[in-house]
């Protein structure tokens, strides 16, 4: 049931609303010619929004169509990333669709785990889910834009885009709130896929019974990290507000909207073009990016054949 | 009988707790009772998804899953 919107639904009709939430998403966002001949690139962790993600735009991908490719990242957490690339396996090879893996011990020569380690040595200043987060999103983006992806589709979900724009507002971080996208972000500079976010309206509970319905529900794994996530609290409360109030989590997103719209009219566009970090050639929003600028603290090597090839 | 009482099996993750409830029970007693926001859980019965309304009169087996991404 959707308390918010009181609507009861049966198993094919939940189907249904949830794969047309995200076609209507599509459609309203990115439109029907801006789909056709293009190539999604997935990033796809092996939990239930991203797989959901990918089950749907799979389907959709033969209505409209366009490409998908699935785009994973190990980052070496022992027992628990492996658990979900097993999953996300046997899922990629029913769908029959592509997947690339790449690893941070390729990229950046040390696990997550291992970056962890040396973090701890060092008086652990930054989080897991930082360094996770960072390294994360360069692999994403240079790999999507490598093959040749016109978008790069992440799970965030309703819940997901709540939280962080809660975050950033007790943050007080209004250069965050204007770089956090709505369903389709602006292409900045060539160098950076556009990120499109499908189940930007669905809430993780939608998902969750989506993939349970679908039979993609990811076994139990958790990430031994997830204590350290600064969102924890946000998301506790945003989740008993949503409890007393149901809907709370809509109307935040609408207000999100309204604000990032009014600011960025307010708002010289062109400071919030990227540089190109002087290490790595990559886009950044300072001379150095946010991954050459861990990496360097965490004393890891530069591999510029994969670190997106160096500056040109 | 609204008095007679059922056995509930709750099963969350690994973890299983038997519960004695009323006959009739509703799944959000269940919750509250447990101290669980519906808002974060997915409630099964014989696998399937019910609402946080729907009402218990037998003895069953419900699984509760969360509904957090871990990382």
């Amino acid at each position: 049931m959707n308390k918010a919107t009181r609507t009861n639904y049966c198993k094919e009709h939940f189907i249904k609303y949830f794969e047309y939430r995200i076609e209507d998403t599509l459609l309203k966002y990115v439109g029907e010619r801006n789909l056709k001949g293009k190539i999604i690139a997935v990033a796809t962790s092996g939990g239930k929004d991203s797989t959901s993600l990918l089950q749907v735009l799979s389907k959709l991908s033969k209505k409209y169509e366009f490409d998908v490719i699935a785009l994973a990242v190990d980052e070496g957490i022992k027992g628990y990333r492996d658990v979900k690339l097993d999953f996300l396996k046997r899922i990629v090879a029913r769908l029959e669709v592509t997947l690339y893996i790449e690893s941070f011990a390729e990229w950046f020569g040390r696990t997550l785990d291992e970056m962890v380690m040396i973090s701890l040595k060092k008086g652990f200043e930054i989080k897991p889910c930082t360094l996770c987060g960072v390294f994360r999103r360069y692999i994403l983006n240079v790999k999507a834009r490598e093959i040749g992806a016109n978008y790069l589709a992440t799970g965030h979900n309703l819940d997901d885009e709540g939280q962080v724009f809660l975050m950033n507002i007790l943050r007080g971080s209004i250069k965050n709130l204007l770089r956090e996208s709505g369903v389709l972000s602006r292409r900045m500079h060539e160098k950076l896929v556009p990120r499109l976010k499908p189940l930007y309206f669905l809430s993780e509970k939608e998902t969750t019974v989506y993939s349970v319905l679908m039979q993609i529900l990811p076994p139990p794994a958790e990430c031994p990290y997830v204590v350290f996530a600064s969102r924890n609290f946000i998301r506790k409360w945003l989740n008993v507000a949503e409890m007393e109030n149901p809907g709370i989590k809509m109307k935040l997103l609408e207000v999100k909207e309204e604000l990032c719209e009014k600011l960025v009219s307010k708002t010289r566009l062109e400071i919030m073009v990227p540089k190109l970090c002087n290490v790595c050639g990559e886009p950044s929003a300072e001379h150095m990016c946010k991954a050459c600028q861990l990496r360097t603290y965490l004393g890891l090597k530069y591999n510029p054949m994969r670190n997106g090839g160096g500056r040109q | 009988m609204l008095t007679e009482r059922i056995e509930v099996r709750v099963r969350i993750g690994k973890r299983e707790k038997v519960m004695k409830v009323k006959r009739a029970v509703k799944v959000i007693s269940i919750l509250r009772d447990l101290n669980i926001n519906p808002v974060e859980v997915v409630v099964l019965k014989d696998g399937v998804p019910v609402t946080e309304e729907e009402v218990l009169v037998k003895d069953t087996c419900i699984e509760i899953i969360s509904v957090v991404s871990g990382g």
